[in-house]
């Protein structure tokens, strides 16, 4: 069973370019989206478990310069039209 | 109560006499001239668009108007030089009819997707995409023989009380000829008219719909671009296959308007299109409900139930800013459930390598 998180971020001024690329990089990322409104990126990420999510945070996002906060929500159920 | 209303004037304004006004105008003028009642009838739409749901004429649509405008005189002049040249009259009826076809087809393309789905079909449709299919292959139908049954008593009417002496004629020609209906159902042609150009094609489109790619835009919009190709392959029919009366250059400057007109509206679409993401808070107890009642709102493609700040995340599409508005504030903020509604639009898509 997989789980899917989204994580929304909040970035540095000039910094929107490079963040994306480096999300782009981890392996596990599926969709990037650059937004406007309280967060200017979305990154979903589909994972096997929370203790993979974990690593990816702790060792790739939560190193990514130009961040300044992220917000991580897990999707328990998707409903389409 | 309230579809069978909804299937009825569509029935009849959106399909029968879309079809009758179409064959009537083939019968009486060409099928280059009958071609002008699609982009009268796209025409229509954007003023509608615009006097109604207040979208903006952004200066691609704009441009597209006066193109696809200067695309049916040009049409209209060619049909004049041939009446004067080879003294044959264009019929006053034909070109009443060719309106006709024009205006039901706007009705038929505003109110196509005026139905919002019931609980249980929201439910049903994310067990199975494909449960859209025969829904659509059902409403059409419905649709279709609802107007047929209004057709049949407004023809008797007609032929009591002849106002319209040729529209009466053509009834009394129905009449005579529909005691032979089995000879004339298995004929050819009409085989590959209910098949070939009819089922088959509407199985592709509702195929297309249901398997529509998110990322790009919906499919609503691609299905407006795209009506500008049928005046064109109507144009090639007409002109190269049945040798209609129409001068070279004049067939390439037409095709060539119809082409940028195909264009323009593409960079239209792609401009003003909204597509963003909507957080919600939500009250205690109203997770299902909630969810149901988003998804039948028109605009909103799909919902996802978070665990984090926020319960539940939107995808919201719309052509245009306004539609946009309409949607957050008339239509989401009168639901009751909802607590907060944070707006986050989406800018760009990153295309990863894995597309």
């Amino acid at each position: 069973m997989t789980l899917t998180a989204l994580i929304f971020c909040q970035i540095e001024h000039k910094s929107l370019i490079k963040v994306v690329e480096k999300f782009k990089e981890i392996p596990k990322v599926q969709k990037v989206f650059s937004l406007t409104g309280d967060y200017d990126v979305l990154a979903e990420l589909i994972v096997d478990s929370t203790e993979e999510l974990y690593e990816i945070f702790a060792n790739k996002i939560d190193l990514i310069d130009g961040i300044i906060e992220t917000n991580t929500h897990m999707i328990m159920s998707s409903w389409k039209k | 109560m309230k579809n069978i209303l909804y299937f009825a004037i569509m029935g009849l304004f959106g399909i029968i006499i879309h079809l009758i006004s179409y064959f009537l105008a083939l019968k009486l003028t060409t099928i280059s001239l009958v071609m002008v009642g699609f982009p009268i009838s796209i025409i229509t739409i954007a003023f509608y668009e615009h006097g109604v749901k207040t979208e903006k004429l952004d200066i691609f649509k704009s441009l597209y108007i006066i193109i696809l405008i200067f695309s049916i005189s040009l049409i209209i002049f060619v049909k004049f030089q041939e009446s004067i040249l080879f003294g044959t009259e264009i019929s006053f009826d034909g070109l009443i009819y060719i309106v006709i076809f024009g205006l039901s087809l706007t009705f038929y393309q505003v109110a196509v997707n005026r139905d919002s789905y019931s609980k249980k079909e929201v439910l049903e449709i994310n067990k199975n995409r494909f449960y859209k299919m025969p829904r659509l292959f059902i409403k059409i139908s419905l649709t279709f023989l609802t107007g047929i049954g209004i057709m049949i008593p407004s023809m008797l009417i007609i032929q009591i009380f002849p106002i319209f002496p040729a529209l009466t004629q053509e009834i009394n020609q129905f009449f005579n000829q529909f005691v032979d209906i089995n000879s004339i159902l298995f004929r050819w042609e009409i085989i590959f008219l209910i098949v070939g150009a009819t089922i088959i094609p509407h199985f592709l489109i509702f195929w297309a719909s249901v398997k529509w790619n998110p990322f790009s835009l919906t499919f609503s919009q691609w299905n407006c671009i795209l009506t500008i190709i049928e005046p064109i392959g109507g144009l090639f029919f007409g002109i190269l296959l049945l040798n209609e009366f129409f001068p070279m250059e004049f067939f390439v400057i037409v095709l060539f308007l119809l082409i940028i007109a195909i264009m323009l509206r593409y960079v239209h679409e792609k401009t003003s299109k909204i597509n963003a993401y909507l957080l919600l808070s939500r009250n205690k107890g109203s997770s299902k409900k909630l969810v149901i009642k988003l998804l039948k709102i028109n605009g909103i493609y799909g919902v996802d139930s978070l665990i984090g700040t926020y319960d539940l995340m939107i995808n919201v599409k719309t052509n245009s800013i306004s539609s946009f508005h309409h949607l957050v504030n008339n239509n989401l903020r009168n639901l009751k459930g909802i607590k907060e509604i944070k707006i986050l639009f989406i800018n760009k898509i990153h295309k990863l390598n894995i597309y």
